[in-house]
């Protein structure tokens, strides 16, 4: 897929549990004029209730499946590390790409994220300035180079 | 305390088996002494019976013969001359053999058989018929014989009974210390046994006792293990929270004032947007030192797993090449002696060279070229004072790192292992004050010392210890 192609609004789901980074994170989008669709979820259960299109989330149209999903390792309810589990071991979620945007400096959390599958690893940016730029590569990357499976298709 | 008891009880044995030995040996000799007094008693009433049988039979014969020679009645010749005499003759052999071992006994018997001999052929010549005249004179003559037959008998009795009376006295005397002695040394061994008895219990509950306070030292020493594990675990946790949980205000903190600068970029006054940025370097600050924290934390922790033999002199040429640039910086000489392999976490120890090479570059002196020395010694424990008694026998290396930078003052010797402790101003030097506590800590986890010897102006040297082999 290239940009501005019909399908498509370009969307995220964030899994943040802090409300100033959920914040944070839109205000990084809402900086730049591409075309995106970011959703948020508190914490990994209600990600999983998202993607499993349970509960508040059944509605199809309102919440279509995400291109990407954004995630921190340290959540309560349902932590990142169980929802990544979870997402990498189920037959359809397991092709939509993951990445973690977390505080954590841990080896063993980096080795353990990409021992369950993650697609990317990625330590918080410190600066706003570079939140902007952040969001602004994961989109380049993600949307102008990287081809993504046709997630309107997953059942 | 032990060695006493025991010779206490050795003693106590020893005398109570000389007793036992003693009572034994006197214990025989008086049986053997009661045995022999028997003996000699039985010995004496059998030769006074079978002497009185000799005399008997021949007194019997005389008056036979008396008998016959009134009567002319041939009965009274039964029995006749010949069976008496060999009856006599039995009692005589008896005599010979009971009497063996005395020879004065013997010589006697010597005497009485030829009295014997003398008396039998009078009775022969008596026991004729045609000798009735010369009767008065035998008879005189017989009386005479007979006496001294029974002079040698009465002899011979009187030895056996003063042979029995003189054992008599020895045997009283026995038997009179006998009782006291065997009672006095049953007594000795039973109070020898007695006190054996109460000093081997004594000794059997002060053993007791050390075992329980041994087994309740034990105790108390896991428990202790166990609140010292625990409390590292916290610890840990303690570290992971600090990094993590603490670094995300701080986050929060450099990121909204970032987006206030950018956003608000044409209101702010410039003072204001300078105060923003002041703030800004103090959290980064705050940032540096949580991770320095964290890493501090982490530093010596090494898994039973990852201890492996790690040659120095290698791990040294990859920190110098590492620091290359810094030390051209510089234009830094570095002369390293040969390192030996010494079994430890390679990542530790490269971290352990990496930071205080790194101090000698970052505290090089401004006047001269730096020079760095590196050399090193193998010592037994036991040459180092430094080293404890139960690891003298093991070998150490001793590697100092000498340089001639800046120095410091003595007094700040022990200070600056210490974390967060710095010498100097952040504005003279960068840093944390993180680095030498770090080396500290990983050479205190492979069981080894780190010293500091400060010369102000002229230089420092860093002395590191490392035992070969960790102790496991």
């Amino acid at each position: 897929m290239s940009p501005g192609t019909p399908a498509g609004k370009f969307s995220i789901l964030i899994a943040e549990d802090d409300a100033d980074d959920r914040e944070l994170l839109k205000a990084a989008f809402d900086e730049h004029d591409f075309d995106h669709n970011v959703k948020f979820v508190e914490n990994g259960e209600e990600l999983i209730c998202y993607l499993k299109r349970k509960g508040a989330y059944a509605d199809e149209l309102q919440h279509p499946l995400p291109q990407i999903i954004l995630m921190d390792l340290n959540m309560p309810k349902k932590d990142g590390r169980e929802a990544l589990k979870e997402i990498k071991t189920d037959h359809y979620l397991k092709s939509i790409p993951v990445i973690i945007l977390t505080t954590s400096t841990e080896e063993k959390d980096v080795l353990n994220s990409y021992e369950l599958g993650v697609n990317s690893f990625i330590i918080k940016p410190v600066t706003f300035r570079q939140l902007v730029t952040f969001t602004q590569t994961l989109w380049r990357y993600w949307f102008e180079f990287v081809a993504l499976p046709n997630v309107q298709t997953l059942p | 305390m032990h060695n006493p008891v025991q010779k206490k009880i050795r003693l106590g044995f020893f005398i109570a088996f000389s007793v036992i030995i003693a009572a034994s040996f006197f214990s025989y000799l008086v049986t053997k002494n009661l045995l022999d007094n028997a003996t000699r008693l039985n010995r004496a009433i059998e030769v006074s019976r079978r002497l009185e049988t000799i005399v008997k039979q021949l007194k019997d014969a005389e008056a036979a013969i008396r008998g016959y020679n009134l009567t002319n009645d041939s009965s009274f010749l039964r029995p006749d001359m010949e069976e008496r005499s060999n009856r006599i003759a039995d009692e005589y052999h008896a005599l010979r053999r009971i009497t063996a071992g005395n020879p004065r006994q013997q010589e006697h018997l010597d005497t009485l058989r030829r009295l014997l001999d003398i008396k039998y052929a009078q009775l022969r010549v008596g026991a004729r018929r045609d000798t009735p005249r010369k009767e008065k004179q035998s008879v005189t003559e017989g009386e005479r014989i007979m006496e001294r037959i029974e002079r040698r008998v009465q002899a011979m009795m009187h030895i056996e009974n003063a042979q029995l009376h003189e054992k008599a006295e020895l045997f009283r005397f026995f038997s009179a210390i006998w009782v006291p002695v065997i009672f006095i040394s049953s007594l000795v061994a039973i109070l020898i046994g007695i006190y054996s008895y109460i000093t081997l219990t004594r000794e059997f509950r002060l053993q007791l006792h050390i075992e329980s306070k041994l087994k309740s030292y034990q105790r108390d020493l896991q428990q202790n293990i166990m609140l010292l594990n625990k409390s590292n675990q916290e610890l840990e946790q303690f570290a992971y929270v600090a990094s993590h949980d603490l670094q995300e205000p701080l986050r929060k903190i450099s990121t909204f004032s970032d987006r206030l600068q950018v956003k608000y970029r044409e209101q702010l006054p410039p003072d204001a947007s300078q105060l923003l940025d002041r703030m800004v370097v103090a959290v980064s600050r705050m940032r540096v030192l949580i991770s320095d924290l964290l890493a501090f934390s982490r530093a010596g922790r090494t898994a039973p797993e990852s201890v492996a033999a790690v040659d120095l002199s290698q791990l040294l040429q990859n920190v110098l090449s590492d620091l290359e640039l810094s030390l051209q910086e510089k234009n830094a000489v570095v002369n390293a002696a040969e390192l030996p392999v010494v079994e430890g976490n390679a990542t530790n120890f490269q971290q352990l060279f990496q930071n205080l090479l790194a101090n000698a570059i970052k505290f090089a002196h401004p006047d001269r070229r730096l020079a760095i020395n590196i050399t090193c010694q193998l010592l037994k424990g036991k040459e180092i004072n430094v080293i404890k008694e139960n690891r003298w026998e093991d070998t150490f290396c001793r590697i100092c790192i000498e340089d001639n930078g800046i120095g410091f003052d003595q007094a700040y010797a022990e200070r600056i292992f210490l974390i967060f402790q710095r010498l100097h101003g952040v504005s003279e030097y960068s840093g944390t004050g993180i680095g030498l506590a770090i080396c500290k800590k990983i050479v205190d986890s492979h069981q080894g010392f780190i010293m500091a010897y400060g010369y102000p102006d002229k230089g420092a040297t860093f002395v590191i210890i490392l035992p070969l082999k960790q102790k496991k």
